[in-house]
């Protein structure tokens, strides 16, 4: 059990920043979930993490140790591979085995092969046990290499996009066991992923990846309500936040002279079928019944807005003209720079 | 085309396709069997015109056998020995030698002034194509300064050089399949840098580690122009005696026939005991079981 | 750690130099030099070149070597690719039969010399036993000029047809199915298919068979050596083989290098030329896919866009 400290870490790959100035704190015990889309920089910091990887500047700290080049057999860190990198020659036991069989580490056998069976009950792939990797599914695969770092109760375990390419309900269930088991054993635990709702269900704390530098580090519930720049307040939420400039909106509604842009997300949105004061006019440019919700696209001032409804309120033809209605009390104000200004009062 | 004008089409080539894979194994074959069976002629079924079949044309003898037991064996025996060390020992040599430096081209980033590692993988390779005897006649004056000459020690050092950049060229390749996130992921496990290449490079390079020892393996058994070239006595090859025996106006053929057979035993026995390990296919999944 | 991967690279770039880089250069000095064994060393320039050049035995060598690269790997390519696609469209039991076929290459060249110098013998060799049975007179295999070169040929057919072969047949291996089965739905006749799909997709394997033969072809020698000893009268001698005798029959190192040398520029040139229209086939094809990924990305991000 372990505290993590990233202390302005950057790393270059032939003179492109793959992560810049980074400066991270992990309490012990906390579930941390890495927020980024592809190649916003995850890998690279959990690579870095890990020691696979050293960086180009900047100081790593495992309870308050250095160990920014220290290798990464003397970390003590486990991962779970994106790739899942599962040796082809070992059956599925022999993964979960091979890193307590490790010669650093001296356990006897009972213990050993207790891990093993706790772990394969966990994941469900008890009954693969005597396969080898070129025998499992893609699902398997990614379970097996999820074990192997389970198995470990290393000091710092670090997961990236661990359920990934598994089916949507495998997706759920595992997760929620995934987020128990890190509360029972209180291991420290790095999560990355592209996915926002999957980090807000698991995580502690969410810390927000962009082009390799960290925009937000908060709760998650934070994180959607105060998104700290435009960027952010896109990755967050199922559906993207609906972004207008600030001079569209003059005289509809009132905006402090700084803002740009105005941020409304799809949900704080109703779509009327007859003008009101305050609304902005357009047409729907399609529409999508989701069985409890609706969501209703319009085509508006040259762009397509979202909004998100409940079912039994009006229905919409497409091109039909409408209005939308924001909850202006629930604007996100953005400067000329895309940092926010700050929420209006609820 | 109806169905059935396709079937009989489809037999019909079948047949012919049959007939010249047939042709070819006769043309392919035919030449060993001839070996085999006159290694058992007595002298004079092989002066009286060509006979086939033994017990029918002729009747086989093992005259052939017992001359090299007898009077032949210290000769032919020097000479297998010495093949058998040199191919068997030289592929060794070339295989681990070229193993370390495939790792290394596979992993590490070189420079040497303007060379990286393509181009010493090129350099390395590119012994290949340069025709022996433009290094064999420097060799020998450079063995023969050496007193390197006719010993087994220098045949041994020949044959690693002749065999090293096929190695090198083979491994290089095999290595670099290898995902370098399999030895990351050990290194996480626990496992430091000469457990990582015991446990997991070396198991899964093993294919590639037996076809290059096999392939040095043949190489060196089939060489006759290096064996001609620094040998005379001590250090010759099974080639070499053959040679010997055959440089007088009437050859013994049937003796010659005896000696081929038994060269042609260890490049046999090799395939067979290495094959397996190329087979297995290990980082892949055979075709149908994905 | 740090000197580990100089450490591992090291015994390879030793032999490298030691036994092609110096040897090449003391070759390359010998050539120019009037050296024979028990004599004096003496420079002679490239007075060796220019004797060669009009040497009648050199000359013929050369040329052998050339038609016997040329005309072999010609003739074996065809063969090993006919044997590999019948071989290919068995369906298991393939195993024997692929044994079988690399038998010649299992055996060492000298006994395959032996082999075939038996073969080919006029008086009791199966094969004079044939033409015999056919009513064909006496075939003095062995002993006049075009019908011994034609012999070679033959021997180093049976011989290296097999080595194509394993490379054709691993290529065929591991080419998809479903492009073949397409075109067996669309009606396509087995030749053309042969041609459209099998061919093309089969270049880069077929490249590296002719390329690895060719240069294996340039060293050709101990069969020479055993069948026919490079007669009659030099009519199927190769250059190593000149190279050999004179080198070290007659003690004459200086020219026997710069036949050598001769040898060594002719392959590294066919190899340069190999590889430099390689690069530019290659470069061709990953500029067509570079074309053609960008058009994609450009589309692809057109129709995305928010």
């Amino acid at each position: 059990m372990s505290t993590l400290q990233l202390i302005d870490v950057s790393k270059d790959y032939d003179n492109r920043p793959a992560v810049s100035r980074l400066t991270l704190e992990c309490e012990d015990g906390e579930f941390l979930v890495l927020l980024g889309q592809s190649g916003a920089g995850k890998s690279t910091t959990l690579r870095l993490i890990a020691g696979i990887e050293t960086p180009t500047q900047g100081d790593i700290r495992f309870d308050g140790e250095a160990v920014t080049h220290l290798p990464p057999e003397r970390r003590d860190v486990a991962m779970a591979f994106e790739s899942y990198a599962l040796y082809p020659h070992l059956t599925v036991r022999e993964h979960l085995e091979f890193p307590l069989r490790a010669p650093r580490r001296r356990l006897a056998p009972a213990v050993i092969a207790q891990r093993v069976q706790q772990v394969a009950e966990l994941l469900e792939i008890g009954a693969l046990l005597s396969r080898r990797p070129t025998q499992l599914s893609g699902g398997q695969r990614q379970r097996v290499s999820l074990g192997r770092a389970l198995v470990r109760q290393a000091r710092l375990t670090l997961l990236d996009e661990p359920v990934a390419h598994l089916d949507a309900r495998l997706r759920h269930d595992l997760r929620g066991e995934l987020k128990r088991h890190q509360r029972n054993s209180g291991a420290t635990s790095i999560y990355a992923t592209p996915d926002f709702s999957e980090a807000a269900a698991v995580a502690d704390r969410i810390a927000v990846l962009i082009n390799g530098e960290l925009r937000q580090v908060d709760a998650p519930a934070n994180v959607y309500d105060h998104p700290a720049d435009v960027d952010v307040a896109l990755m967050a939420g199922d559906l993207k936040m609906n972004l207008f400039e600030a001079d569209r909106l003059s005289g509809i509604a009132p905006l402090p002279g700084e803002a740009r842009q105005v941020g409304i997300r799809p949900s704080d949105i109703r779509v009327l079928g007859r003008a009101e004061p305050s609304t902005l006019a357009g047409k729907v440019y399609v529409t999508e019944p989701m069985g409890y919700d609706q969501i209703v696209r319009v085509e508006t001032g040259g762009r397509i807005a979202t909004a998100r409804m409940p079912m039994d309120q009006e229905r919409f033809e497409i091109g039909q003209p409408v209005w939308l209605a924001p909850d202006w009390r629930r604007q996100h104000l953005f400067d000329g720079r895309g940092r926010r200004l700050g929420t209006a009062p609820n | 085309m109806t169905a059935a004008t396709q079937e009989r089409g489809r037999t019909g080539s079948r047949l012919a396709r049959a007939a010249l894979l047939a042709l070819w194994g006769l043309f392919a074959g035919f030449p060993v069997y001839w070996m085999l069976v006159t290694a058992f002629k007595q002298p004079r079924d092989i002066y009286q015109g060509p006979f086939f079949v033994p017990f029918l044309d002729f009747t086989p003898t093992l005259r052939a056998w017992e001359y090299i037991a007898g009077p032949a064996r210290e000769t032919v025996v020097h000479g297998l020995l010495n093949s058998l060390l040199f191919a068997a020992g030289s592929a060794f040599i070339a295989v681990v030698l070229g193993a370390f430096a495939a790792y290394g081209l596979a992993r590490y980033p070189y420079k040497y002034g303007p060379y990286r590692n393509d181009d010493l993988s090129l350099l390395i390779v590119s012994q290949r194509i340069m025709p022996p005897i433009v290094a064999v006649i420097a060799l020998f004056a450079m063995f023969r300064a050496a007193q390197l000459l006719d010993t087994r020690v220098g045949m041994l050092i020949a044959y690693t050089w002749f065999n090293l950049p096929l190695t090198v060229f083979l491994l290089t390749d095999f290595m670099r399949r290898i995902p370098v996130e399999l030895e990351q992921a050990a290194a996480l496990d626990g496992y430091g840098k000469f457990a990582q290449i015991w446990k997991v490079v070396l198991p899964l390079a093993m294919p590639g580690l037996a076809a290059a020892y096999l392939l040095s393996f043949f190489f060196s058994w089939n060489d006759f122009i290096l064996a001609l070239m620094l040998t005379f006595r001590d250090a010759v090859t099974l080639p070499i005696v053959i040679t010997n025996l055959s440089a007088q106006m009437e050859p013994r053929w049937w003796l010659i026939s005896a000696i081929g057979l038994i060269a042609m035993v260890p490049p046999i026995v090799a395939v067979s005991l290495l094959d397996r390990f190329i087979e297995r296919r290990v980082l892949h999944a055979p075709r149908g079981e994905e | 750690m740090k000197g580990l991967k100089h450490l591992l690279i090291a015994p390879p770039l030793l032999f490298f130099f030691a036994i092609s880089l110096v040897p090449l250069i003391f070759t390359i000095v010998l050539s120019l030099s009037g050296y024979s064994i028990g004599g004096d060393f003496s420079w002679v320039g490239v007075d060796n070149y220019v004797r060669l050049a009009s040497d009648p035995m050199f000359t013929k060598s050369y040329w052998n070597t050339l038609l016997y690269v040329l005309l072999g790997v010609f003739v074996q390519y065809w063969l090993a690719l006919g044997v590999a696609l019948l071989v290919n469209q068995m369906a298991s039991g393939s195993r024997p039969l692929r044994l079988l076929f690399l038998l010649p290459f299992v055996m060492p060249p000298l006994i395959v010399g032996f082999v075939w110098q038996t073969m080919f013998d006029s008086r009791y060799g199966p094969l004079s036993a044939l033409l015999r049975g056919l009513g064909v007179g006496p075939v003095l295999w062995l002993n006049e000029a075009k019908l011994a070169f034609t012999s070679i040929l033959i021997v180093d057919t049976w011989q290296w047809t097999p080595f194509m072969f394993l490379i054709l047949f691993a290529g065929l291996r591991t080419l998809p199915r479903e492009p073949f089965e397409a075109a067996r739905v669309d009606g396509a006749s087995d030749w053309r298919i042969f041609w459209d799909h099998t061919f093309p997709m089969l270049l880069p394997a077929s490249i590296a068979a002719i390329l690895l033969r060719a240069i294996e072809a340039f060293k050709l020698f101990d069969v020479v050596f055993y069948v026919t000893g490079g007669g009659p009268g030099g009519a199927t001698s190769t250059v190593t083989l000149q190279g050999y005798f004179t080198a070290l029959r007659s003690g004459n190192l200086g020219y026997g290098a710069a036949m050598s040398i001769v040898l060594l520029v002719t392959v590294m040139a066919l190899a340069m030329a190999a590889l430099v229209w390689l690069k530019r086939l290659a470069g061709r094809r990953t500029r067509r896919m570079e074309r053609e990924l960008q058009a994609f990305s450009v589309e692809f991000r057109e129709r995305t866009a928010p």
